[in-house]
């Protein structure tokens, strides 16, 4: 089992065409890596300490390690839907790992340790970084320490657990259904729905009401106990770290371990007795030959194209017919900015209602450049979150040589392929700028600051793809792993706080609005020309690592 | 006609893998490109076919260079890769029609081509479905149709035969047959000795990136002083 888990993690964790990569290259890497991480930790250290210091405002200091493993836990159970089912059922290895004499409990113990394993990676920077800042602030002992040290390796395993066995029971009778596809969506919806039922069972057990929450946020540490008692699967954890210095902290310490142990026992058990059926179905081609021997071929099935329109539909119907490239390329990016604007608009009216007015100081810095500033990020985050051009090469896997040796211009294919993350970026755009009005009441401005929205859109989508280029994952077992693993959304997010910087900076010297944004405007018409002639001039060599 | 001229390429800087290579492949003719593993034959079609950049040298695909004029040099060659790797999310029908449109073939000469081709490689009632539940034989069928559905004067295969059933690599082999006696140019590499004694009106060998023999089956058998097979005669050229 022990060679099994190690053969799965280096399969997935090697990286592609290394071979033609020269050492001077491969320490460039290393370096850029090792900036863009400390970058993005740093950031989240000054993150960390900024909602520390306004818990620590209104007494609830100790809701910030609820707060954090509550999110982290959730984001956990959320993400298991798509890995369990990519890992355990849809990975490109289980053709080769089924023919070979393992049990399905050593498969199993394999591909879960992997999945913990990986989980470690995002942990570092969603969980380790802002325990340690809080850790520092709040002056804990070195007890705390070793105790979110074990945490952090514990922590994965209870939602990959339990997810992956709902998941398990889906496919054994899912299984039976011919059209993958079909059985990959049905799945992820039964999952979602079971998950959601089975969390809000055993975790929500009380309502919150407005005037409750008020009298919870007016009592010291209110907060924090409010959310401990609620979610009773992490109560253990949280009270651990928020106890570490007296018995009780090593007391839930050990329960929250014992329960840990024993779920994967258990599960692990009940599962190798259903998994072989459910995997061995989602290894077998199926065709449906019946219906095509009632459907000729005729001209009609031959319409000539455009060779553009023919090359974007080839874009879009990988993404839309591939269940993890759909929901992160097109549906999030699409229900992110609405969500977070229902979100905002909810909490102001929340605010309201309780006496509090959460954006008076937002409004006034509306009225300044800040403010605009504000907006143009907001939308670049937006950008950020949409994965089609950064995994515009790597989600082809190894058909992207095809790129190579068809008659289309390599830089015309490069504008070809951000042209979807492009358009869907349009939407947030125009919402970033539907807002923007609203709250200014400014015609002219929204109007520029909408047209600069969509240039800062085109420039970010370039840049994606040339990440994408520079550093391909076309080698996978999973289009799940494949998105996971891919350690180019660091390179991603470090150009967004980059842009956000510069953005911020402008605002130092120029304090009018309207003056602002042209200047903004203009300085993306260069940057965007730049990179237009750049892609131009270096196309050969951009797509050099596709081979 | 393929003209590989004074090529190098290398991986890794100071380590050539392929060396200096010149090479012809005249029109009418079915080259074979036969080599031990690791010789250099995919690397020196992917540079041929314009996957791979050329570090020295130049290749011309009738006249056409593919580092000075890629767009025109492509447009007359059809290659098929040593892996079948399709778009799987497509149909085999939606695989067909992209490529038709990249290559510009009207409607008529696809819906000719298509029903002809598939039915040869018996895929004709699969097209419809999604290339993910093909095998790999019929992955590879799917590609050999893609590139001869926009009939392209030079066809470059690299390990065609492999996944095909004998019925498929009856089939392939005709093909390549008629389309070399009209004038073309087949330029296919193989480890299968049988089929290049079969089917070559020419063979290149290439070892560690060098081209060590060029001729007739017959001219390299000569060479290597043996009568028997082609098999013996290859062996006894790389072991020298």
């Amino acid at each position: 089992m022990k060679s099994l888990t190690g053969v799965i993690f280096k399969n997935s964790k090697r990286r592609d065409n290394q071979n033609k990569i020269t050492k001077k290259e491969v320490l460039l890497n290393a370096l850029s890596f090792i900036i863009v991480f400390v970058f993005l930790a740093l950031v989240m250290v000054i993150v960390s300490i900024y909602v520390t210091v306004k818990l620590a405002e209104i007494e609830q200091t100790y809701a910030f390690i609820n707060i954090l493993l509550l999110l982290n836990f959730f984001l956990l159970f959320a993400k298991s839907i798509f890995e369990s089912l990519n890992v355990l059922y849809f990975s490109k290895d289980l053709k080769v790992l089924l023919r070979l004499p393992l049990k399905p409990k050593d498969i199993l113990d394999a591909k879960l340790i992997n999945m913990i394993i990986s989980e470690y990676e995002m942990e570092l920077i969603m969980l380790a970084i802002p325990m340690i800042v809080y850790g520092i602030f709040t002056h804990v002992g070195f007890m705390f320490y070793i105790y979110m040290f074990i945490i952090l390796l514990i922590l994965p395993i209870i939602p990959i657990l339990i997810t992956s066995f709902i998941i398990a029971i889906i496919m054994r009778f899912t299984n039976s259904i011919k059209n993958k596809n079909k059985a990959m969506y049905i799945t992820i919806f039964v999952s979602i729905l079971i998950v959601g039922i089975v969390t809000s069972i055993f975790e929500i057990n009380s309502n919150v009401s407005i005037s409750g929450f008020e009298d919870m946020i007016l009592t010291a540490n209110g907060l924090s106990e409010q959310i401990a008692n609620s979610f009773v699967l992490i109560k253990p954890i949280m009270n651990t770290l928020l106890n570490y210095d007296n018995i009780t902290g090593l007391q839930n310490l050990i329960i929250y371990v014992i329960e840990s142990f024993v779920c994967y026992k258990i599960i692990v058990f009940l599962m190798s007795k259903i998994y072989l059926k459910g995997a061995i179905g989602t290894t077998i081609n199926s065709t449906r030959r019946k219906e095509f021997l009632n459907n000729k071929l005729t001209l009609k099935d031959f319409k000539k194209k455009n060779k553009n329109i023919a090359y974007l539909k080839k874009e879009f119907k990988i993404l839309s017919r591939t269940p993890i490239f759909l929901l992160q390329c097109i549906i999030m990016p699409i229900i992110y900015p609405i969500l977070v604007f229902l979100i905002m608009a909810s909490f102001i009216s929340f605010a309201n209602r309780v006496g509090v007015d959460a954006l008076a100081e937002f409004y006034d810095r509306l009225l300044e450049v800040s403010g605009t500033a504000i907006f143009i990020g907001i939308g670049q985050v937006f950008y950020m979150m949409n994965f089609c051009s950064i995994i515009a090469v790597s989600k082809e896997s190894k058909n992207s040589i095809i790129s190579k040796y068809i008659p289309i211009k390599l830089y015309k294919q490069f504008n070809l392929k951000i042209q979807i993350g492009t358009l869907i970026n349009m939407v947030s755009g125009f919402l970033v700028s539907v807002v923007y009005y609203i709250c200014t009441k400014n015609i002219l401005n929204t109007i520029i600051l909408f047209i600069v929205l969509i240039f800062i859109n085109m420039i970010c989508e370039k840049f994606k793809l040339l990440i994408d280029l520079k550093r391909p994952q076309i080698s996978w077992d999973s289009e799940y792993t494949m998105m996971k693993q891919n350690t180019n959304v660091l390179y991603e997010l470090f150009y967004t706080l980059i842009v956000i910087g510069i953005l911020m900076l402008i605002t130092i010297f120029i304090k009018n609005i309207l003056l602002y944004l042209i200047f903004v405007l203009i300085l993306c018409i260069i940057i965007n020309t730049v990179i237009n002639e750049y892609i131009y001039q270096k196309q050969d060599y951009i797509f050099r690592k596709i081979f | 006609m393929i003209e590989i001229k004074n090529v190098d390429e290398s991986y890794v800087d100071g380590v050539k893998v392929i060396d200096n290579m010149n090479l012809t492949i005249d029109d009418g003719v079915v080259f074979g490109f036969i080599g031990p593993n690791g010789a250099g034959k995919t690397t020196t079609i992917e540079m041929i076919t314009g996957v791979l950049d050329i570090d020295k040298g130049d290749i011309l695909i009738d006249g056409k260079s593919i580092i000075k004029e890629p767009i025109e040099a492509k447009k007359k060659l059809g290659f098929v890769p040593d892996t079948p790797d399709v778009f799987e999310k497509l149909t085999g029908l939606e695989y067909l029609n992209f490529i038709g449109d990249v290559y510009e073939v009207p409607a008529k000469d696809r819906l000719e081509r298509v029903q002809r081709l598939s039915k040869e490689f018996n895929i004709y009632e699969h097209l419809r479905d999604r290339i993910q539940s093909y095998s790999h034989g019929m992955k590879q069928k799917l590609l050999i149709i893609s590139v001869l559905l926009h009939n392209p004067k030079n066809w470059i295969l690299d390990e065609p035969m492999t996944g095909l059933d004998p019925k498929a690599s009856y089939t392939l082999k005709k093909l390549m047959k008629e389309h070399s006696s009209k004038g073309n140019t087949v330029f296919f590499s193989t480890h299968v000795l049988e089929v290049a004694e079969k089917i070559c009106d020419k063979i290149a060998v290439i070892d560690k990136g060098k081209i060590i023999f060029v001729g007739t089956v017959e001219e390299l058998k000569a060479k290597a002083k043996t009568n028997s097979s082609l098999e013996e005669s290859f062996l006894k050229i790389i072991d020298e």
